[in-house]
């Protein structure tokens, strides 16, 4: 600890005067030391140039790019690139008789994200939401075909980013099948504390309604992810804390598909997703890189 | 370059009241929590990486990040201190990205900057921050915190998510080698004993272990 002259270099100095080094000899050599003294006083000399530093303010137009961002930003996490959404459910079977509500949630989006995806619409060029309500004899419902759980588990600010993640892996892994049925109802086996893809596990009144209705759910994943997205998965569940602290509240993950560098990501929801978006976020999480 | 005005609302809510209504939806709620805290984020952000640029890339990137992680916010920490956390990660991140600084302790001998002991206040600053961007970037932002923005060390600790003894040892080092970076530079030149803002064992917040 000490520099080729006998005395303290100055990491030694700077650790003597922070306290971390507790050697009672070097503190006595330093006391009597004029050279160690001096090299001692210089780091705190330093510390007094630091802490001497004006304070700044964040330039205006930092500022301004800033506060831009923030709003745009919750926009663009939303957007998904639709090719890669059609070839992974390309393989799905058709639902028949739910086009009308992917024209009106088709409607929905375009307001939802303006300008930036108009030509992106589902509904295609043209179509318009009072169209699309009478085609139902349309061969596909787009965005339906999502997997649909129920755990029953109980989501914690500390469990949810392992079971999030845990979700992801399942409807993301590539041996992972797509669910076959449309009604998440039926003939499905109990597998008590496991997160399956075809949990089923009892589902709280609160949300029996939704639970059945993939029509409203879908209206759901779109109203949080503020865009014409499919849902990953949604898995009925329970949770307890969040910003909310909510404790033990009837609650859906909603999974939603990342884009670009952004990571899928899940919103707990409790069940007035569709009507009051905004009063029902219990908590939003990330998944793990894969 | 006057702050924009919060809304009485605004000025009554807490930081987790703030945050809790942009969760809820609120779209001004977040923004408001921001510009409480711009200022001292931004400081961080450059006088860690050194340059406008990179600091207001970093910092845009860590709040566009917290405005949709928001909902992940444990509330075990401060709200600042989740603020600054992000931040941080960001320049970090940012740097390691780069490899343009130094990750490791640099060389015993690396060469004192010029120092003279005439310079102006803005002059020893410009050396200030020069000799900054030359440490690793977790010596500066340990440093930084503590030594420029003076949290105390339990916090800076939070917000770095290592040890307390960690935060420490990073400023030391720090110190240290900022001493020898910066030569004798500083208004009383060589001469330790006159009586400059320092702060003391005794008057700093953290405890010594």
């Amino acid at each position: 600890m000490t520099a080729p002259d006998d005395h303290l270099d100055l990491d030694a100095a700077a650790a003597l005067d922070e306290g971390i080094d507790e050697d009672g000899g070097r503190r006595a050599h330093v006391a009597s030391c004029d050279e160690c003294s001096r090299r001692v006083a210089r780091v705190r000399t330093t510390r007094a140039l630091l802490s001497a530093l004006p304070d700044e303010t964040m330039p205006t137009d930092v500022a301004d790019r800033l506060h831009a961002a923030l709003p745009r930003e919750q926009v663009r996490t939303t957007i998904v690139p639709r090719s890669s959404r059609r070839s992974r459910w390309a393989s799905s079977p058709a639902l028949a008789g739910l086009i009308a509500a992917a024209a009106a949630i088709a409607l929905v989006a375009a307001i939802s994200i303006g300008s930036l995806r108009a030509s992106d619409s589902p509904s295609g060029s043209g179509s318009g939401a009072g169209t699309g309500a009478g085609a139902v004899s349309a061969p596909r419902a787009p965005g339906t075909n999502f997997p649909v759980l129920a755990s029953g588990l109980h989501y914690t600010n500390t469990n949810a980013g392992g079971l999030v993640s845990t979700l992801d892996g399942l409807v993301r892994a590539p041996t992972t099948v797509a669910p076959s049925g449309t009604a998440p109802a039926q003939s499905r086996t109990a597998q008590k504390d496991a997160l399956t893809l075809s949990a089923h596990q009892p589902v709280a009144p609160e949300l029996q309604s939704l639970f059945g209705d993939r029509q409203q759910l879908l209206a759901c994943a779109r109203l949080l992810a503020g865009g014409p997205v499919e849902p990953l998965a949604i898995d009925f569940a329970h949770f307890t804390g969040g910003l909310r602290h909510v404790h033990n509240a009837p609650a859906m993950v909603v999974l939603l598909p990342g884009a670009g560098t952004l990571r899928d990501s899940a919103f707990i929801v409790g069940p007035h997703c569709t009507t009051d978006s905004s009063q029902d976020i219990y908590a939003f999480i990330q998944a793990e890189p894969r | 370059m006057s702050p924009p005005t919060l809304g009485a609302r605004d000025e009554a809510a807490t930081d987790r009241d703030l945050l809790a209504r942009h969760v809820a939806g609120d779209r001004d709620a977040f923004g408001a929590l921001v510009r409480r805290h711009q200022d001292r984020l931004w400081r961080v952000a450059l006088r860690t990486l050194g340059n406008p640029d990179d600091a207001a890339d970093a910092v845009q990137d860590a709040l566009v990040s917290a405005y949709r992680a928001a909902g992940a916010y444990r509330g075990e920490a401060a709200v600042t201190t989740w603020l600054h956390r992000i931040v941080v990660n960001a320049c970090l991140d940012l740097v390691r990205r780069r490899s343009t600084r130094p990750t490791t302790p640099l060389d015993e001998t690396a060469a004192a900057l010029p120092a003279v002991d005439t310079l102006t206040p803005r002059e020893t600053s410009h050396q200030v921050l020069a000799a900054l961007r030359q440490l690793p970037v977790e010596q500066a932002a340990a440093v930084v915190l503590v030594d420029i923005e003076g949290f105390p060390v339990a916090e800076v600790a939070a917000i770095l998510e290592v040890p307390e003894g960690t935060v420490k040892s990073r400023c030391a080092r720090a110190r240290g080698r900022l001493a020898v970076l910066l030569g004798d530079l500083g208004p009383t030149g060589g001469n330790p004993s006159a009586d400059l803002p320092v702060q003391t064992d005794e008057t700093r917040q953290e405890p010594h272990q």
